[in-house]
């Protein structure tokens, strides 16, 4: 965890050198954490102030930095005195297991702390939503034991209370998006101008304020996904828990969701676990502290599996598998090919060697990852 | 659609939904707001003494009911798991049921409006002079003497007043104050008030004329032809005494009568329409004056006049509370359960109760006892009780329990009125209703108190479990 200048002197670092959208979200999520609420209301408005005259002056933040730089100094300031809770443990998965309709969950452990992402991979029909749903408390486990440690007493009422679920599928909702949020805000006891500023500032912060008064039919399927992260968020949820997030995202709104995630679960005073499951498996690993990969309804051992080799990485080219054969026939590179990339898994060389030894051979790589500790290698 | 209202409601609007979500999600606010206008034009409407009002006013309650539980789909607080306080169930429930039962009391308005339009002391004046204006213009038609032993008195304590105030109205238990006019003046050719407890009338039928009734009259039983209660000679002559004197000739010419009359008619919009059943005309005085004087219009007003003043006088009793009652706690238990259980669960509770419906009707038959219906019941109540203590230890949502917890919510307003109908079958159909009142009340209240205690909890319980 990084300490208060720091994390301060980040998001000046991110202001300044022109990430404007991210150090307002930043700005913003620190001044969430000192409660404060005239800070808080003061970042929204300076947040929607730099949104709406960078819509007409693309170079607008960088000719006034001054109201960022004296916000930022005031919410550092408030910061200061935030206790940090981060680390503590929310959650412990112990050897769960789970059948349904012929499927199997077996034996399944994990923990989750604060401010931890846990990104939960796999091939479909792997047990991905189904453990998900367990520790969410849709489904019953069979064996084992799922302990809440953020409750004081155990209920599922409870336990749906303070663990956040977003399924892949988003219910549909009715009435417009900002009474929809009031509305969730007030079910953990956000009443009056609380429930107003807080809805405020998750509008803003999840760049929803434009669409306060859509409904449904008016948003598209990722601001579907925003709005439900939003919603959720209000609800000051301990754990959260997100299925497939990333399916209906264009790559931009992949990268910002993450972000946004990243952030959120790295409160100061608020920090919470995330869970995800996804397919973008290198967007998600980006992001997460701890990966768990499926397979057939049990966890597959990444770290053993990693011993084999010392390099695996992907590459997409125009050369035939016979000739990269040919080419690393000495190296004791294996190759496989999907159709779309080779995947090269070597124990003697490092992935800049193969890289370099490839290219001193004339092959001309599109594209190439270092997938050595991704769990792509197990798919 | 908030955006083209006024900005205070809207303002109002934010107000409730950020202080007291889960009394906005009911959309009551809107309800009471949108119900005031139309209650007023309902009213308005009423007073025109429009045919088929009922009718209109019915579509006019459905459409709301359906509109208004659309937007109440729109919210729900209790499948968010928001933090629910102690009374949540208790307070939604009442929100539905004060809904619900405005909407039904549109049907009522007009019946409402009927009542204090028409004051009953005024009307039961206003026949009584048409009466006497009738007797005055007919004079001559009039019998000159009185068969003295044809008097029947009516009393409201005896069995036979029962038995004949349940012929009156299509076998309805109306109190003989509140008869049509049509069976006071046209079966019976005419019951006129002479006091506050003593009517007289004249019938059609030339062998039975003049029979007079009396509010707890002295009477005797077996005495005269047909076995008729008999009043005491005595005090016969009394009542006759007001009459003859009433039928004076007058001394005013027929114009003043007849023009008095015709205000009647103004004042109760009484139409001059074609009357058919001329042919009668001719067998009796009474149809004879119903022809002449517009009578079978006049029966329609009153009788429609009078039947809303029955209605209002047993509004806590047959008419109108019952069925008010229970058509509103039945659509706001269903829409209170809608609310706490899965959709599939609440379709198929309708299923079963289908089911079990159409068992219950074989279990009748097949013992010959409609009694059957009722044991079954008893049945059902404890199988559902059983179906939802095993929830209670339950790892996960067991579908049959929460068909039961369904079913018990559903029987609990009825268990104090079931169990009193096993102590004595004959006590639900008690005259006064009394009892039944007091029962239909200890479940309501007993309802209530389960909300709290019990079915609110379960549903919390419940509804959060693992469905698989």
């Amino acid at each position: 965890m990084q300490n208060i200048a720091t994390i301060f002197h980040d998001i000046l670092n991110s202001f300044e050198s022109g990430d404007t959208l991210l150090a307002l979200k930043r700005m913003m999520d620190k001044a969430k954490d000192t409660g404060n609420s005239k800070l808080i209301q003061n970042s929204i408005d300076l947040s929607a102030f730099y949104k709406n005259e960078m819509s007409r002056n693309e170079y607008f933040a960088n000719q006034n930095k001054e109201p960022f730089t004296t916000l930022l100094k005031e919410i550092e300031q408030f910061a200061c005195d935030i206790q940090h809770i981060a680390g503590d443990l929310l959650l412990q998965v112990d050897s769960i297991d789970k059948n349904y309709k012929g499927f199997s969950l077996h034996n399944i452990s994990f923990e989750i702390k604060r401010s931890e992402v846990i990104g939960v991979v796999g091939a479909n029909g792997n047990g991905k939503t189904t453990l998900l749903q367990c520790i969410s408390g849709d489904n019953a486990i069979d064996g084992g034991a799922i302990h809440y440690y953020f409750l004081d007493s155990f209920s599922y009422y409870n336990v749906k209370n303070k663990i956040a679920y977003i399924p892949q599928r988003i219910p549909r909702w009715y009435g417009s998006l900002k009474d929809n949020l009031c509305f969730s805000a007030t079910g953990i006891g956000i009443f009056g101008e609380q429930n107003i500023l807080d809805v405020n500032f998750i509008l803003e912060r999840m760049d929803l304020a434009s669409y306060a008064n859509h409904t449904w039919e008016e948003l598209s399927s990722g601001y579907r996904t925003r709005f439900e992260i939003a919603r959720v968020l209000l609800k000051r949820p301990s754990v959260l828990i997100l299925d497939e997030p990333l399916a209906n995202l264009d790559i931009l709104a992949q990268q910002t969701l993450l972000s946004d995630l990243k952030f959120i679960c790295q409160s100061i005073a608020n920090p919470i676990g995330i869970v995800l499951s996804s397919q973008q498996l290198y967007e998600v690993e980006k992001i997460a502290d701890k990966i768990i990969l499926l397979k057939h309804g049990k966890e597959v051992s990444i770290q053993q599996n990693a011993d084999d080799y010392t390099c695996v990485i992907e590459i997409e080219t125009k050369t035939e598998k016979h000739i990269l054969e040919t080419i690393l026939q000495n190296k004791q590179v294996n190759i496989s090919y999907d159709g779309n990339y080779y995947t090269l898994s070597s124990k003697q060389l490092d992935t800049k060697s193969l890289i370099d030894y490839l290219s001193q051979q004339g092959i001309d790589i599109n594209y190439y990852r270092n997938i050595t500790h991704s769990t792509k290698r197990y798919f | 659609m908030k955006k083209y209202l006024p900005n205070f409601l809207q303002k109002f609007d934010q107000y409730l939904l950020t202080h007291f979500p889960d009394f906005w999600s009911t959309q009551l606010h809107w309800v009471i707001i949108g119900s005031i206008p139309i209650t007023l034009f309902i009213g308005f409407i009423s007073t025109l003494d429009v045919s088929g009002l009922e009718f209109y006013i019915g579509f006019i309650s459905l459409i709301s009911f359906i509109f208004w539980i659309t937007r109440l789909l729109r919210f729900n607080y209790f499948k968010q798991f928001g933090r629910i306080h102690f009374f949540h169930a208790l307070v939604q429930f009442l929100c539905f049921f004060c809904t619900v039962s405005i909407f039904t009391l549109w049907i009522v308005t007009p019946t409402l409006v009927k009542y204090f339009k028409y004051n009953m002391h005024t009307v039961q004046k206003d026949v009584d002079r048409m009466n006497e204006l009738y007797c005055i213009l007919e004079r001559d038609s009039l019998p000159k003497e009185w068969p003295l032993n044809k008097i029947i008195i009516y009393t409201h304590n005896s069995n036979y007043y029962k038995r004949e105030r349940s012929k009156i109205i299509n076998g309805e238990e109306i109190p003989i104050e509140y008869a049509t006019y049509g069976y006071k003046r046209y079966e019976k050719d005419s019951l006129q008030k002479i006091d506050d407890s003593t009517f007289y009338m004249y019938s059609n039928n030339i062998y039975s004329a003049y029979t007079f009734n009396k509010n707890g009259y002295e009477y005797r039983y077996g005495e005269g032809e047909n076995n008729d209660w008999q009043i005491n000679s005595n005090k016969r002559s009394a009542l006759f005494q007001k009459y003859i004197v009433e039928r004076q000739v007058p001394n005013k010419p027929n114009s003043v009568f007849t023009s008095e009359l015709e205000n009647y008619f103004t004042k109760y919009q009484i139409e001059d329409e074609e009357l058919w059943g001329y042919d009668d005309y001719s067998k009796s005085l009474g149809n004879r004056l119903n022809w002449k004087y517009h009578g079978r219009e006049a029966n329609d007003v009153f009788a429609r006049i009078a039947q809303s003043h029955s209605e209002i006088a047993n509004i806590l009793s047959t008419v109108v509370f019952y069925p008010w009652y229970i058509v509103s706690v039945f659509l706001a238990l269903c829409i209170f359960i809608y609310r706490h259980c899965t959709r599939k669960v609440f379709i198929w509770t309708w299923v079963g109760y289908a089911i079990m419906t159409i068992f219950n009707l074989f279990a009748s038959i097949l013992f010959r006892d409609g009694m059957v219906f009722l044991y079954l019941g008893f049945v059902y109540i404890v199988m559902y009780f059983i179906g939802v203590l095993v929830m209670l230890f339950a790892r996960k949502a067991n579908f049959i329990s929460l068909l039961c917890l369904n079913y018990f919510t559903f029987c609990i307003p009825t268990l104090p009125a079931q169990l009193m109908f096993e102590k004595n079958s004959n006590w639900f159909f008690d005259q006064h209703g009394a009892h039944s009142l007091q029962m239909v009340l200890i479940g309501f209240v007993l309802l209530l108190i389960s909300l709290v205690g019990a079915i609110g909890p379960l549903y919390k319980s419940f509804y959060a479990m693992p469905s698989r």
